[in-house]
């Protein structure tokens, strides 16, 4: 009735859609990738452009229509699965790159468009986009944002989070709204963070922009042959271990490259291991790197080692690996893959695990995983046919989840939930995770239109643990109670309350009056940390120069770099803030750090979000959200973060451009360039600073490299202590002058020249920081605030205060529209925390 | 992909239908080199698609009828058989598909009069080329008549060259290394019988004799692809009886006419003559192929038009597998041999699709004499007669004078130093 009624209205307000509705038509759609499960929409509409979407979605909302959204059908999870009674959206054919610009590395695309369209786009300019799952040739943007898609070179590269920079979303009601600032800095909690991996439950994205990363110049690959699963998984960890950081990490096991010679034949050594190491980058790093890894990798073991930089070869190496999943249909007529993922130190104990339970289900398990960050692809083999093979198999599945998560890890690293996993979130996420879920999604689509029933909604659950391990530490020591019960009291009083760590960003965390101050510095010391593993989860309230002393007697760093740790400022404020220090140009800023959060939200619970691996799908990324919320929508309590190897040691080079034009123009060559960079900054005179980090040896050479390409001959070198000290003076902000109000602006590189002719008469001190997607402003005492807010706005930036007298901390363009409105509405229902007015 | 398909009541062919479903994952990888999905975006016109309905169909689940409109789209190009990781035989697949499915489904009657001119003109060189003569002199009559009709018409070039039969014995030059008999195909002898020249005059300079059964017609692929299954096995017995056996190979040089004859062992599936039929199937070779396998005799000059962009021929290249042999020769030749963009998308020719679906077969058309174009050629090359007169009708829409010739005929122009 209400799909008729709804197919009627199409026809009449958007004439000539193409809409499906008989029988055969439909019959295709009812399974994507997973097709163990089968639904049969009521219709299919295939949009011809956005306006098709926002109509579409607008009228299901009008008359209560649920809808899926679908790309290319490809998920693993059972994420584009129909709905019974609703109906599909199809985006395949908005499969257009609009606009690339290479200075600004960015691609603007439909959300249909294929993957691995976006790096054929963007060749011809020397830039690639980096998240490659293997279904790249057919899976869609959106779908990948959808899931927070990974892919094999997401080790190095990161995530699509990581390279979504700005999305046109259309909520469930019709509304639409601009997330992100289109650039790779942020002010205020980041709503697009949020939005991706939200497995379409928060509406549809209907335009894209995505980061394009500059073509390594050098791409190395080996292929290693060894005896055993164990054998290979140590040489990853002494790869790792050895400081290197390869861009990919592959392991295969017997069964898995037999069905891969036997679809695609890439010519893999018979062997009960193969290990792919794929090396990318500068090419004297490469060289050096790859000379390393192959006296690693031989006296590990391996039996056979072959090496390559021919593209063909490479090509073909790949093939087979991605083709590794449907290429098990050679083997057995059915299968199930999984997707867990635990810490990497663990894969070897997660391997022989899953060894033993096969062996116990009577059924083989083929191995394909990702053993860089300890994502697993068990591939479940069976015969349908055979009574109680499914049973067993979904058997097998589940218990391999449990152990996933009983080693800490997930129930995900990258395809999602969906339907599949249902029942499995609960094993990760305690009740109260869960509610803080159900809370966001319930306040976002309130109607629960968008992709009904994935994710949160438990479905057939088996029977929970009696105790969930880490439970028992959930609670943690007093200061934690005491939080939570400030919060409670002030939600009863109807008043208000803001977090506060060490007050190092007084116009974030200063209460205004009549809202109750919560001090968080109780909370102080490292919960976890395994410098093999890489990661590590630290209570909010430990400074940031505690942290990184800890970290660097074992020689490992925050990527981050987050400032004023001198000062006294805390993680936890410093994620809060979402401050990020120059060092966040080459691997990214606190939102690509953060991996996992426990906060108290709105009701005093005590929830969690993330989780201590740095590749999950899991629930939604709150994690990402709390990055610049400034204690407005959760205090957080612990972060779990990425860590990575500190360099053996650091190179400079400081030079003067002429003017902030040609600072700029370095600036945008070097982000085009194939070199590795630590660190950029400018400033409004001209003065370039470039950090490069690495074997001692090799850095002279590399740096006259850059300066020969950047045009910097006359550059001052700089090396040793005077190294150090600059880059400390330059996070720390030691020549913004003392008594001005401190802001933190972000901005999109090619809005710089205005926005600082803007600022140049007003006597603002600034610094260009993050290759040109941040400024750091002191504002003149005696100016107006408001002046600096509209210069901001103006070239459609935005900003946070971080010191001085503000009546709201966040100024310029808005962020996050009546999406950002909804969200903390789910997690503060009743306004306990300080809104964020200003900033979305 | 699970299945219940009643396999015992489906007849011989009825395994290799199941077997190919059964191999299908539904991972998606063959829907970006599907030329229908890639034009018109449906999942019912994707490989992964088509091959749910057919499943649907054999279940019993949805009626011929009801998938006939996605099946009837397909091209039949199998580029989703190079792409499939899973080893799914599409082409196993739709072929006994559409055999099955033809008696059982029904069609329109404009449809009906179609393929039945089709079937009754095309495989008889003698009434193809008098209903072609016909065609060419009405032409601007075409513009009134139904669609269909319309569609023919457009196929047809603009002159119909003289019948110029080929003879039954042609003999090696110089030292004889081999002894093959050559189809001369049935559409092909009327539209272009230089083919069939070129062909001969290369195997004799090659030192290969050549028989050419003279009473022989056509090999009945388009009657199979068709799903026509009377016809198909007559045609297909007639031309296993018409070649003699004492040959070291059957050529084609035609590709769909090559892949057709490979299809015989499914065709006659269960049927007293299967195992004749797979010894004739082994025994058939692709003119590029035997010349690769042989060794090519190279020119003594070198070509004046050097640069050649070759054309993938959906039914050589998915099909057969068959993509560096025309490659190699014509390199060896003095060639420079380069691929267009997207070389496994199909030109839209597919045998007779192209008077049955002439909008999509139009839209793919244009796209491949664009991309063919783009790669800067001297001269257009391509191992199948159906693509060669596609890609013609579509460079002369297109305003070019670009030549587009058989790979044997540019290997023979390079011998007589006219290349």
């Amino acid at each position: 009735m209400a799909v008729a009624e709804l197919l009627a209205e199409i026809d009449r307000r958007r004439p000539g859609a193409q809409v499906l509705t008989e029988p055969a038509q439909l019959a295709p759609y009812e399974s994507d990738a997973l097709t163990a499960f089968r639904a049969r929409p009521e219709a299919v509409v295939l949009a011809r452009d956005r306006d098709d979407v926002i109509e579409l979605v607008r009228l299901c909302h009008a008359l209560d229509v649920p809808f899926v959204a679908r790309g290319s059908g490809t998920s693993l999870s059972g994420g584009s699965l129909p709905i019974d009674g609703g109906i599909v959206i199809a985006l395949n054919q908005l499969n257009r790159v609009l606009r690339i610009d290479p200075d600004e590395r960015i691609a603007v695309v439909q959300p249909g468009t294929i993957n691995a369209h976006v790096s054929a786009a963007a060749a011809e300019h020397g830039l690639f986009y980096a998240p490659d799952p293997s279904s790249q040739q057919i899976c869609t943007i959106g779908g990948n944002i959808a899931f927070n898609s990974g892919g094999a070179h997401c080790l190095k590269h990161g995530m699509t989070s990581n390279h979504v920079l700005g999305a046109e979303v259309v909520l469930t009601d019709g509304t639409v709204v601009r997330l992100g600032s289109g650039g790779l800095e942020n002010t205020g909690p980041d709503w697009l963070g949020l939005f991706v991996g939200s497995e379409g439950l928060f509406g549809i994205a209907t335009e894209v922009t995505l980061r394009l990363m500059p073509m390594p110049e050098s791409i190395s690959t080996l292929l290693a042959a060894f005896p055993s699963l164990e054998a290979a998984g140590d040489a990853v960890a002494a790869i790792l271990s050895a400081g290197i950081l390869p861009v990919a990490i592959e392991i295969m096991d017997a069964l898995a490259i037999q069905a891969a010679e036997s679809a695609v034949h890439p010519g893999y050594p018979q062997a009960d291991a193969l290990l792919i190491v794929e090396l990318d980058g500068e090419r004297d790093v490469v060289a050096a790197d790859f000379e390393r890894t192959q006296r690693v990798i031989r006296e590990a073991g391996a039996t056979e080692i072959r090496a390559t930089e021919d593209p063909d070869e490479r090509a073909t190496i790949w093939k087979g690996r991605k083709s590794a999943f449907s290429a098990v249909g050679w083997l057995s007529p059915d299968y199930l893959v999984q997707d867990g993922c635990v810490p990497r130190t663990r894969l070897g104990e997660a391997l022989a695990a899953i060894e033993r339970m096969s062996a116990e289900a009577g059924l083989r398990v083929a191995n394909v995983f990702h053993a860089g960050d300890g994502n697993l692809h068990p591939l479940i083999l069976y015969d349908g046919r055979e009574p109680g093979a499914v049973e067993r198999a979904e058997e097998l599945a589940g218990r391999i989840l449990e152990l996933c998560v009983s080693l800490g890890g997930s129930i995900t690293g990258e395809h999602g939930v969906g339907m599949e996993k249902r029942a499995y979130l609960a094993r990760m996420f305690s009740e109260a995770d869960l509610r803080v879920m159900r809370r966001l999604r319930d306040s976002i689509d309130p109607k629960n239109l968008a992709n009904r029933g994935k994710m949160l909604d438990p479905g057939a659950a088996p029977e929970a643990p009696a105790e969930r391990p880490g439970s028992a530490a959930a609670q943690g020591p007093p200061g934690i109670a005491e939080l939570a019960e400030a919060i409670r009291a002030a939600r009863a009083d109807g008043e208000r309350v803001l977090p506060r760590g060490a007050g190092t960003k007084p116009a974030l965390s200063s209460a205004p009056d009549g809202v109750r101050p919560l001090d968080v510095g109780e909370l102080r010391g490292i919960v976890h940390y395994d410098p093999e593993e890489l990661t590590l989860t630290v209570r909010a309230g430990t400074p940031i120069a505690e942290l990184e002393a800890e970290l660097a007697q074992h020689g490992q760093r925050l990527p981050c770099d987050p400032p004023f740790g001198p000062r006294g400022a805390t993680i936890g404020g410093a994620v809060a803030s979402g401050l990020s220090g120059p060092g966040r140009y080459r691997f990214g800023g606190a939102r690509d750090c953060v991996i996992g959060v426990r906060f108290l939200d709105g009701t005093g619970e005590l929830a969690a979000a993330g989780g201590r691996v740095v590749k999950n799908a899991a629930g939604f990324d709150l994690p990402k959200l709390f990055v610049g919320s400034a204690g407005r929508l959760g205090v957080l309590v612990d972060v779990s973060l990425k860590v990575l190897p500190a360099p053996q040691e650091y190179a400079t080079l400081r030079a003067h451009a002429g003017g902030l034009a040609e600072a700029l123009a370095a600036v945008r060559a070097l982000g085009r360039s194939p070199f590795d960079v630590e660190a950029v900054e400018v400033d409004p005179a001209g003065a370039v600073w470039v950090r490069i980090g690495g074997f001692a040896d090799r850095l002279d050479a590399r740096l006259d490299r850059i300066a020969a390409q950047l045009g910097l001959a006359d550059a001052e070198r700089l090396r040793g202590d005077e190294e150090s000290a600059a880059w400390a003076a330059l996070r720390e902000l030691e020549d913004a002058p003392a008594g001005a109000a401190l802001a933190k602006v972000a901005v999109v590189p090619a809005d710089v020249p205005q926005l600082d002719a803007a600022l140049e008469d007003t006597g603002a001190w600034r610094r260009y920081g993050g290759g040109a997607h941040m400024a750091w402003v002191a504002w003149p005492a005696d100016r107006p605030a408001g002046e600096l807010e509209a210069a901001v706005g103006a070239v459609g930036a935005s900003g946070a205060w971080l010191s001085g007298e503000h009546g709201s901390p966040f100024f310029g363009a808005p962020r996050g529209g009546e999406f950002a409105r909804r969200a903390a509405r789910g997690l503060d229902p009743d306004g306990v925390f300080v809104g964020i007015a200003g900033s979305g | 992909m699970q299945h219940e398909i009643p396999v015992d009541r489906l007849g011989p062919r009825g395994e290799a239908m199941a077997n190919a479903i059964s191999a299908c994952v539904h991972c998606g990888f063959c829907l970006p080199t599907c030329p229908t999905y890639v034009v018109m975006g449906e999942e019912e016109n994707s490989p992964r698609g088509r091959i749910f309905l057919m499943k649907e169909v054999l279940e019993g689940r949805l009626s011929p009828d009801d998938a006939a409109g996605a099946i009837d789209n397909c091209l039949a190009c199998q580029a989703c058989v190079s792409a499939c990781p899973s080893g799914v035989e599409y082409g196993d697949l739709i072929t006994a598909y559409r055999l099955h499915a033809e008696p059982r489904r029904s069609r329109p009657p404009g449809e009906r009069a179609q393929r039945a001119t089709v079937a009754a003109t095309l495989p008889k060189p003698k009434r193809f080329r008098a209903a072609a003569r016909v065609g060419m002199a009405t032409r601007a009559l075409a513009r009134l008549a139904p669609r269909r009709m319309r569609a023919m018409v457009d196929q047809l070039p603009r002159s119909l060259p003289k019948a110029r039969p080929l003879p039954e014995f042609t003999p090696a030059e110089g030292e004889r290394r081999a002894r093959v008999a050559l189809l001369q195909g049935c559409v092909q002898r009327v539209l272009d019988p230089e083919i069939g020249w070129a062909t001969l005059r290369v195997l004799a300079r090659n030192g290969v004799e050549v028989v050419v059964p003279q009473q022989h017609e056509c090999c009945g692929a388009l009657a199979i692809h068709a799903g026509r299954e009377g016809q198909a096995k007559r045609l297909a017995r007639a031309t296993i009886e018409a070649f003699p056996d004492d040959v070291d190979a059957v050529i084609a040089n035609a590709a769909g006419c090559g892949s057709g004859m490979t299809e015989y062992p499914l065709l006659l599936a269960g049927e007293s003559d299967e195992e004749a039929a797979r010894a004739f199937a082994a025994r058939v070779r692709d003119i590029s192929t035997f010349l690769d396998e042989l060794g090519l005799v190279e020119p003594r000059s070198e070509p004046r038009r050097r640069r050649v962009v070759y054309h993938d021929a959906c039914h050589l290249a998915h099909a057969q597998g068959v993509r560096e042999a025309p490659r190699r020769l014509l390199r060896a030749a003095g060639f420079e041999v380069v691929t267009p963009a997207n070389p496994e998308i199909c030109c839209g020719s597919a045998g007779t699709y192209n008077v049955e679906r002439p909008e999509i077969a139009g839209e793919l058309g244009r796209r491949k004499a664009t991309s063919l174009l783009a790669a800067e050629p001297d001269v257009i090359a391509a191992g199948n007669i159906g693509c060669l007169n596609q890609i013609r009708t579509h460079l002369d829409e297109l305003g070019s004078r670009t030549e587009a010739l058989h790979t044997v005929e540019l290997l023979d122009r390079a011998y007589s130093g006219e290349a």
